[in-house]
């Protein structure tokens, strides 16, 4: 006879992302949490980034996650993995409040102390550790696009506006701001292929 | 894959990125969802580019959630489960398939040895926390050809499970191993799956659990059965 295995469902720890996801779509609160515990770090930052207020950003996670939890939308594997699905709704969630917000315009707040920059590392967690290293690589690929480019990316992820819009703010033809937002997108992705190591650095997070 | 490689000209390259990064008026992001279904080169130009779109959350300062949007999160959706499992609905019967190749995995081909079951405990420990219940549930197998040698246990998380196994028979390739729930004289499918290479192997059982007598594990055929065809093969006592 033999008694083997945790309190705390490990179970549950060692399954992946996507085998995780198909309990979550079967409604098992135990594997939402831990679904929320791998994501909530990267989509909270995310949210940050975008609504620019701490309040509002976990406004944002809360519908995200909650309609993650509760809607018929379920996660498919072909839409790319977990992580890159999950932030996609919550940008889109991020950008939605932005526009519903009283304050057209976003400022960066470093009001909180929450941030993983200034932290020594013993404190953080090992997905914090990942996920502050991996920025710091991804800012560098996105430093290395000219500034016109990076910025025209920048506004239209981050900040949800049209290219007509941003053609508008920058007061640049149309045609300019579509060759930017082209240009500067497959320098990155070819950056990627070049091995930055993004790929599998991305492939790492837990 | 390079730029160069893909056929989609450059309007429609421009479309596609700005459609990435979510950029496209409603209207035009409408056409082009309707426009990707029809044509292949941008298709997977879209699918070449996406990384660098996903790259870009990972770039932002990263921070701390508050640990109280845990909690009011986890408090609603553990309200939702609690209404929604009384009564207990009956599991939809096309639900399974979603089950299927959940943890499938390459398996290699090794004859297929059978397995009897014979030490069984179970242990109930209950959770600290959240009015979670957590208990394991621990089996040991004592076959003709593997005494001893196959373990596994329950992870056992209020009304659901994942079944833990070690050093299980490998199996021919068109066949599986396929979890069951039995409750009373009927015998739900739960999952299937195959064995690591380390031969490990984590199944899901979705359940409920609550009321069941025991979860199975028996031998199938690729693709899983709706009834047990085989021998029990594995049992974990819960009640």
């Amino acid at each position: 006879m033999k008694i083997s295995g945790t309190l705390s469902g490990r179970g549950l720890d060692r399954l992946g992302d996507e085998e995780l996801m198909a309990l979550v779509d079967d409604k098992h609160p135990a594997a939402f949490e831990r679904f929320y515990d791998r994501h909530s770090g990267a989509a909270f930052s995310l949210a940050h980034r975008i609504v620019g207020q701490r309040s509002a950003a976990e406004d944002v996670i809360q519908e995200a996650f909650l309609s993650i939890w509760r809607s018929q939308g379920r996660y498919d594997p072909a839409r790319g993995s977990v992580r890159s699905w999950t932030l996609g709704i919550v940008r889109n969630r991020a950008i939605d409040a932005l526009r519903r917000g009283s304050s057209p315009t976003r400022h960066l707040d470093q009001d909180d102390d929450a941030t993983l920059e200034g932290r020594p590392a013993e404190e953080l967690t090992d997905d914090e550790a990942v996920r502050r290293e991996m920025a710091q690589r991804v800012r560098g690929a996105i430093e290395e696009l000219p500034r016109e480019q990076s910025q025209v990316i920048a506004l239209a992820y981050f900040g949800g506006f049209s290219q007509s819009e941003i053609a508008e703010m920058l007061s640049a033809p149309l045609g300019t701001i579509k060759g930017r937002m082209r240009l500067g997108l497959e320098k990155m992705r070819s950056s990627l292929a070049e091995g930055l190591g993004i790929d599998e650095a991305m492939e790492a997070l837990p | 894959m390079s730029v160069s490689e893909h056929v989609a000209g450059e309007p429609q390259r421009e479309a596609l990125a700005a459609y990435a990064l979510g950029s496209l008026e409603e209207r035009e992001a409408e056409e082009l969802a309707l426009h990707l279904e029809s044509c292949e080169a941008c298709r997977n130009y879209l699918q070449w580019l996406r990384p660098a779109v996903d790259t870009l959350p990972a770039s932002v300062e990263q921070l701390r959630p508050s640990p109280a949007v845990r909690q009011a999160i986890l408090a609603e959706v553990n309200a939702d489960a609690r209404a929604s499992a009384s009564p207990t609905p009956a599991r939809p019967r096309n639900a399974r398939v979603g089950w299927r190749g959940l943890l499938l995995r390459p398996a290699t081909g090794f004859a297929a040895t059978a397995l009897a079951l014979a030490g069984i405990a179970g242990y109930l420990i209950n959770g600290s926390g959240g009015g979670t219940a957590h208990s394991t549930v621990a089996a040991v197998a004592t076959g003709p050809l593997a005494p001893a040698a196959a373990s596994a246990h329950l992870d056992r998380v209020d009304g659901s499970g994942t079944l833990v196994v070690d050093r299980l028979p490998r199996l021919p390739r068109n066949r599986v191993y396929e979890v069951w729930v039995q409750r009373g004289g009927t015998v739900s499918p739960e999952s299937t799956f195959v064995l690591r290479r380390d031969g490990t192997a984590n199944a899901a059982v979705p359940g409920p659990l609550d009321g069941a007598n025991a979860v199975l594990v028996t031998q199938e055929p690729h693709g899983g059965s709706d009834t047990p065809t085989g021998p029990v093969l594995l049992r974990a006592q819960l009640g």
